[in-house]
């Protein structure tokens, strides 16, 4: 399955399809514009990410073809009509992977411009521009090996400064099966290790080391995010696997004193939920991390939220109702969220706040409401 | 037909909260119920004393008042919501008011005891046996047969008694379950605790067979009647969808201090439940961009959860013009949010460098404390001037203030500026010395040394005085090295310095040859 992969960053809205990319533009009337398109890859594309507007319109992707790049807006100049075309250009590309490089990500703002990339031989690179006006020149900082193919990457958003900084990565490597074991008796258990692992940077040893790995999870892991985190003491990782996981990650208080000088944690798994009936492809929060859209094989997508004792729980389903092909859909949701399946968007609204003209899909608490449909998009087979 | 759906979803919070105010908030030991119902009935559900207004009204000599079809609907509902002074002074308009039976009835409901809403139980005692007494009279008047004369007259004294055969009467005339709640207790049990009219609401709904349409408003009048808070906050939430009812109960609650009752006896869950919904309303205020700010001014409430959401959401906001990001400033502002500020107006500077407004970019980088930004874009600032004399961002300088000394590019720009300035004012001196200084102190990059060498020779040419020799030959030393340094490397860079003069190196030697000279002659003379 594709992944339609949209990130959202203020306005603009970006979607990739293949080899090409497309962004989309939010206008004020609410009317959706696909203002760019262009051939970034000579692979598939699995992956694009903004960068925090204060670095300027900048978009990072990465591909099967084992790079990954870094693409800037140059505004139109005066183009005829307000959907003139705005032209990206290609400010550097980055070579060092030798395998498919399947995420990109770019740190929180707080560090500086910096991305991450993960490649399937298990290799995390991370990218600084020291000169954040000069978009061209990135140097690689760290490089982590993590000795499983990595699938997906995330980054720890957290404003406050007591947190280090924090990655987790996902694999989706399917277990061995175990051997003989003792007795002469061959298992049928699979024994997995785990698939989620955590680093933290160090500033004493000023490098990233192995903070933490989620024993928990063993199911090849396809997507994982952190949710935002301000005023939060403890981090909040969401993994789609099998099923849709939420873990809690609480650092423990007399941590920062040990020899690593890492932060050690414990880790809850704060939910669970099998819902999608399927393998969960994409999860992604709102801006604020209060609630994590999934979207799984059953062509749905679930949102989630807490309540105020911390019960999660799904707050509504979304259907894709052109029983289109099968699509994992990815979404990140700023305040007004964004979700898509099957090539049409959603926006949820409050009753309240009502858009007319529209048709209402799933009612409930927050009803949702179809912008249209997204045409000419090939979904071609991921497996 | 909009309005109209929000605006009766309107009155029923209104008749909600009031509910629920007597029930809960203005409830003492000493406050008796009944009167506070009656009022909350009255107040809404005023329809009797219209009726009775409009029977008024239409009085004419022709025919008597009580063949007005409304007349004794409108004395019976005055009475039933116990508004028994005006149902009196209607009767008296009755054209046989004099009959035993109205006179009667007048006089019995103008001896009716009322009771204070406060007092405490000595007043409630003494009601009490007030009530007795006059009920006692009711009866002997009715089996007195007094009111045989007249139907209406016997079904209301029936209602006055408490009598059971009047309650058909009330079911009849009651719109919904709970007006008939209320005459029912007026009239039945005028003392009643709170405690007990979860039952009676409960009868009453089944009376009116509400079990199988409870609508959203009757489970939250019956939950509020049965001291169901819990169940109170949990259907606002779903009756008025964007959470605002139910976050405001539960905040009153809250500062009632009877929050911590509905969530277990647990005082931290307690404030979980109302930051939770705190956050929850004012996220999605802040997600509409016309009340955004008010999103904000909920969210102060909520703790240090509140001030990260405000955080994000300042910075998330993407402005799209400078009123736009004055409005976050000021809000980030009120709060102290220093970090949100330098990040807006970092964004908003990036904004105006994509629209090539530079000078305005420079600006707001400052604002923000952004020196690297500042000093990027004092460079793009030069590079344009040292291609195109017309170019300057004047307007914009003099605000910059103390924080040029954190790039150099800044410092030698306003420099220049200065200079440009003076010189055009006529401060020929002053500007000349800021020139001499700008050029041989080395802060000059190097692509704007040409266009201090074009400055200095067009001062020199008009202004000589100003100058002595030492400055002059330093100057045209710079230039010798600029021209020596380009043949060295070999003119290979098309953009070089030495390009940029190319066609005014002679002219400017010349100049400066000859403004040498005069500046030897002036100081030989002097000597």
């Amino acid at each position: 399955m594709w992944p339609l992969t949209i990130m959202a960053r203020g306005w603009p809205h970006a979607l990739v399809t293949n080899k090409s990319r497309l962004v989309w533009d939010l206008d004020l009337h609410g009317s959706w514009h696909c203002t760019s398109s262009w051939k970034a890859h000579s692979g598939s594309v699995w992956k694009v990410t903004w960068a925090h507007p204060e670095f300027g319109q900048v978009l990072a992707t990465c591909s099967f073809d084992r790079t990954a790049a870094v693409w800037e807006e140059i505004p139109a100049g005066d183009g005829p009509g307000e959907t003139a075309r705005s032209h990206w250009i290609r400010r550097t590309n980055m070579v060092d992977s030798r395998t498919s490089v399947t995420d990109v990500k770019f740190a929180p703002r707080q560090l500086g411009l910096q991305l991450a990339t993960s490649s399937s031989d298990g290799v995390v690179r991370i990218y600084e521009a020291p000169d954040v006006m000069n978009l061209s020149t990135w140097t690689v900082q760290y490089e982590i090996q993590a000795k499983m193919p990595i699938s997906c990457l995330t980054w720890n958003c957290s404003f406050s400064s007591k947190h280090l900084p924090l990655l987790a990565v996902g694999s989706d490597e399917v277990a061995a099966p175990q051997g003989t074991i003792a007795g002469g008796q061959t298992s049928n258990v699979v024994i997995g290790a785990a698939k989620v692992v955590l680093y933290e940077y160090s500033e004493n040893s000023r490098r990233w080391a192995k903070a933490e790995s989620l024993n928990a999870v063993t199911e090849p892991v396809h997507d994982i995010t952190f949710a935002p985190n301000f005023g939060r003491s403890y981090h909040l990782l969401a993994i789609a696997s099998r099923d849709v996981k939420l873990v809690i990650l609480r650092p423990l208080e007399d941590s920062t004193e040990t020899a690593t000088g890492l932060t050690k944690f414990s880790v809850e798994i704060a939910a669970r939920f099998e819902d999608h009936y399927s393998v969960v492809w994409r999860v992604s929060w709102n801006i604020t991390g209060t609630i994590l859209a999934s979207s799984g094989d059953d062509n749905c997508v679930r949102l989630w939220k807490a309540n105020y004792a911390g019960v999660w729980r799904c707050v509504e389903v979304l259907r894709d109702d052109t029983g289109s092909a099968h699509t994992s859909a990815d979404s990140e949701l700023p305040p007004i969220s964004t979700g898509q399946s099957g090539g049409h968007s959603y926006v949820p609204l409050s009753a309240a706040a009502a858009v007319s003209g529209s048709q209402t899909l799933v009612g409930g608490a927050t009803k949702y409401y179809k912008l249209g449909s997204i045409k000419n998009q090939n979904q071609v087979p991921w497996h | 037909m909009e309005t109209l759906h929000l605006s009766s979803i309107f009155f029923s919070l209104e008749l909600i909260f009031h509910l629920a105010e007597i029930l809960n908030l203005d409830h003492s030991q000493t406050s008796h119920m009944v009167p506070k119902l009656q009022e909350w009935i009255q107040y809404y559900f005023n329809e009797s004393s219209d009726l009775a207004d409009s029977v008024i009204k239409s009085r004419d000599d022709k025919s008597p008042v009580e063949c007005n079809p409304d007349f004794w609907p409108a004395v019976t509902g005055l009475i039933m919501t116990a508004q028994c002074k005006e149902a009196r002074r209607l009767l008296g308009l009755h054209s046989k008011k004099e009959t035993p039976a109205i006179r009667t009835l007048r006089q019995l409901l103008h001896s009716k005891p009322e009771l204070q809403s406060s007092g405490g139980a000595s007043v409630a005692i003494n009601f009490s046996v007030q009530w007795e007494a006059w009920l006692k009279e009711v009866r002997n008047q009715l089996i007195s047969g007094v009111f045989s004369t007249n139907q209406h007259c016997l079904e209301l004294a029936e209602l006055l008694a408490g009598d059971n055969k009047a309650e058909k009467l009330v079911y009849e005339n009651s719109e919904t379950w709970y007006k008939f709640l209320v005459t029912y207790v007026s009239y039945w049990k005028p003392t009643v605790e709170s405690f007990r009219l979860g039952e009676i609401a409960r009868k009453s709904m089944e009376r009116f067979g509400m079990d199988s349409q409870m609508k959203a408003v009757d489970k939250i009048l019956l939950a509020l009647f049965e001291s169901d808070l819990y169940q109170v906050i949990e259907s606002l939430q779903e009756f008025a969808e964007s959470g605002w009812a139910s976050l405001h109960m539960t905040d009153l609650l809250y500062h009632a201090g009877l929050l911590s009752n509905v969530v277990g006896q647990d005082n931290k869950i307690a404030e979980n439940l109302r930051t939770d919904l705190i956050i929850q309303f004012g996220t999605l205020l802040a997600a509409n961009d016309c009340v955004w700010r008010t999103g904000l001014s909920y969210l102060d409430f909520a703790g240090s959860q509140g001030v990260g959401h405000i955080n994000l959401i300042l910075q998330s906001r993407g402005p799209k013009s400078a009123k736009d990001a004055e409005i976050l400033l000021y809000e980030a502002g009120k709060r102290n949010l220093v970090k949100a500020e330098r990040t807006i107006c970092s964004v908003v500077s990036r904004q105006y460098l994509m629209e090539k407004r530079l000078g305005s970019a420079l600006m707001w980088a400052i604002k923000g404390e952004n020196h690297s930004l500042a000093s990027s874009v004092a460079e793009l600032v030069l590079r344009e001037m040292a291609v195109n004399d017309e170019y300057s961002i004047s307007d914009v300088l003099p605000d910059l203030g103390t924080s040029i000394i954190s790039s150099g590019h800044l410092v030698f720009l306003v420099k220049y500026n200065e200079y440009l300035t003076k010189y055009h004012d006529g401060n020929r001196k002053e500007a000349v010395n800021i020139l001499i200084d700008l050029i041989t102190s080395g802060l000059a990059p190097p692509y704007f040394i040409p266009v201090l060498l074009k400055k200095s020779a067009q001062a020199a040419k008009e202004a000589v005085k100003e100058f002595n020799s030492t400055d002059l030959s330093n100057i045209l030393g710079v230039l010798e090295e600029l021209v020596v340094t380009a043949h060295i490397n070999g003119t290979k860079d098309a953009n070089s310095a030495v390009a940029c003069l190319e066609g005014s190196e002679r002219e400017i030697r010349e100049v400066l040859a000859q403004s040498i000279c005069q500046a030897e002659i002036a100081e030989l003379a002097k000597m």
